[in-house]
């Protein structure tokens, strides 16, 4: 069975534009070196929104902090490209660009025309199309099959694995990771832990299996799930089965100054997830070099389902003409 | 100038310190948070907000509960174009045997036919009575030449044939962020909304207008800049808060069985209010307000 995957939509707020032109007109100038953002997703929503505080121009912050202003979201970390002219916009090979850009895990490349508050953009989540097989080909992973997780003890134990990711989201100061490893401690509790923390050892215990927040709001495979199999393939895991947990959490805000987190027992009854099983037999172990051959994919389609970006235009938001008018 | 100018007003008004809930309808900034942490409590939609940067922080709110806000509100339908569709079906007229009826707008002869223009829509019965949900991309301005980009579409993109595409039975509506500030000149909730298009892209003053009781336009509901952040919103202005609050809350209490209502189901009655003023801005997902009375709802 081949697996498809639900793409991840943007969602741009006015704020975020405004905020990037100021930089524009006032610092960059015509620097175009790319910036870095982060992109918040709620779980099962589909919709990656970039806000704000989602422009990250103060270098003084600590990433980790500005994840932890939104953490009843998980954020995705990347870069904004702002090209001088819309001839640059066009002539930027973008399957160049997404390799150069494919350890991120959103990026957005755009354009501003300052003189008509116009503003073209064209956002990506860059993946590798496939799993790299022994013979050098990417091809689909190998699905063997799915089943439920549930809260009566029956099937998987959610609630155990509830306890565990928000044990882990106050280690890491509130914030929600995309991509995890689970596995059972000595004394048989579940933990979990991200997945740089992830040592060789351990690829060889039986009761690690592989998360995934669930972005997609309908029950097809999440784009999450995919940039996991692509960073699995870094791993020595060659010759397995491999268990995947799509998990769909629902999220609170942790207020860190407390130090404590008390999970609403209400609302844990909400999380779902789902275990996908894998065969890595004739997967091999993939290298940025490697990844060099590889066409990434993850460009977002427009709004008619075309490969192309998106435009927006702010004069009615930043044109003070047009801000009398309407406020008149 | 004049956000300036408000921003002074309410920087010069003194703190409320006693409570007047019941008497005026309005709230000491305590009061504010208290009810919005009961909101967020029952509603986990709703979260607080900070300042975007700490110029804009208001002191007499803690500097992590500065204002309420829920995003990514539906919209299915127009406001206005619902208003059309209820106007004209308000009207009366009187039928053959002397008896006031609606009218429908059409001859006796096409009491069955009340649709205007050509319809295909048998599975969809709301539109026989209002206009279809626009789902439609809202074009951009005319004078923008970015608005059909399509000579900027890249057909030399790497194929995806794993990537899903849009299904066509998704209905794509019209999304919006609502915010709640604490305005401390007139000492109630204050609603600011920004919306998105289907394409979501963000929408004009104008647009989100229509998105509003056509009564409350360039009136109660004006276009403003959201004071904790630079963008442009549409605002329910406040000045009546107080007093309809304060009607809503005496009748709900002094009616027949009626109890007490406290501070924490503020939120809840003023969520309901500013319904009548956004009726398709389909946020309220809260629970009925129980005065404790035998006919508390």
């Amino acid at each position: 069975m081949t697996l498809a995957f639900t793409p991840l939509k943007s969602q741009i707020t006015s704020d975020f534009w405004l905020k990037l032109m100021r930089h524009k007109l006032e610092v960059a100038k015509l620097d175009s070196r790319p910036l870095p953002i982060l992109g918040y997703i709620r779980p099962g929503s589909g919709v990656v929104e970039y806000l704000e505080d989602s422009l990250i121009l103060d270098d003084t912050v600590e990433e980790a902090d500005a994840v932890v202003m939104r953490n009843e979201c998980v954020a995705f970390k990347g870069n904004i490209k702002l090209v001088n002219t819309k001839e640059d916009f066009k002539s930027c090979n973008k399957n160049e660009y997404l390799k150069d850009n494919r350890l991120t895990d959103c990026t957005i490349l755009t354009f501003a025309d300052l003189k008509s508050h116009a503003i073209v953009y064209w956002p990506a989540y860059p993946t590798c199309p496939g799993v790299i097989t022994e013979g050098g080909e990417c091809q689909p992973p190998s699905f063997l099959e799915e089943k439920e997780m549930t809260y009566d003890g029956e099937g998987e134990e959610l609630s155990e694995f509830d306890s565990a990711y928000d044990d882990l989201r106050r280690r890491v100061k509130g914030y929600a990771p995309h991509h995890f490893y689970a596995f059972k401690s000595p004394s048989g509790e579940l933990r979990m832990d991200l997945l740089s923390s992830i040592m060789p050892e351990d690829l060889s215990d039986q009761s690690v299996r592989f998360g995934c927040i669930n972005t997609s709001p309908q029950r097809a495979n999440p784009w999450t799930l995919r940039t996991l199999l692509t960073y699995l393939q870094s791993l020595d895991i060659a010759s397995k089965t491999i268990d995947v947990v799509i998990y769909s959490p629902t999220l609170r805000r942790l207020e860190i100054k407390d130090g404590l987190y008390v999970r609403d027992e209400e609302l844990g009854k909400t999380s779902t997830s789902r275990v996908l099983k894998f065969s890595t037999c004739d997967w091999i172990k993939v290298s940025p070099e490697t990844l060099e051959g590889v066409g990434m994919v993850g460009w977002e389609l427009n709004n008619k389902n075309k490969p192309g970006p998106r435009s927006v235009n702010l004069k009615a938001n930043m044109d003070q003409e047009s801000l009398a008018e309407q406020s008149a | 100038m004049t956000s300036f100018l408000k921003n002074v007003r309410e920087s010069l008004t003194p703190t409320l310190k006693q409570t007047a809930f019941l008497e005026r309808g309005v709230l000491t900034p305590e009061e504010f948070v208290k009810a919005g942490d009961e909101l967020i409590f029952k509603c986990p939609t709703w979260s607080w907000e900070a300042a975007s940067d700490e110029s804009k922080s208001r002191s007499h709110l803690p500097p992590n509960k500065q204002y309420l806000i829920t995003r990514n509100v539906p919209c299915k339908e127009r406001c206005s174009e619902m208003e059309k569709g209820a106007s004209s079906m308000g009207m009366m007229k009187a039928d053959a045997d002397g008896w006031m009826v609606e009218d429908d707008g059409q001859g006796e002869d096409e009491d069955f036919d009340f649709v205007e223009g050509e319809t295909d829509e048998g599975s969809k019965p709301a539109a026989t009575t209002h206009p279809a949900p626009t789902t439609t991309v809202v074009d951009d301005d005319d004078d923008d030449e970015y608005a059909d980009i399509a000579d900027f579409e890249d057909d030399n993109l790497a194929a995806d044939t794993a990537a899903l595409t849009v299904s066509d039975n998704i209905l794509a509506v019209r999304t919006y962020d609502m915010m709640i500030s604490y305005d401390k000149y007139y000492q109630t909730p204050r609603v600011w909304l920004s919306g998105y298009s289907e394409s979501r892209s963000p929408l004009t003053g104008e647009e989100m207008f229509e998105d509003c009781m056509s009564d409350y336009v360039k009136r109660t509901v004006t276009i403003e800049k959201f004071p904790y952040t630079s963008a442009v919103v549409i605002s329910i202005h406040p000045c009546q808060h107080g007093n309809v609050m304060k009607n809503i809350v005496s009748n709900l209490t002094q009616g027949e069985g009626g109890g007490e209502i406290g501070i924490e189901s503020y939120m809840f009655v003023f969520l309901k209010f500013v319904a009548s003023m956004i009726p398709t801005i389909n946020y309220d997902f809260t629970n009925a307000v129980d005065t404790g009375g035998a006919s508390g709802k």
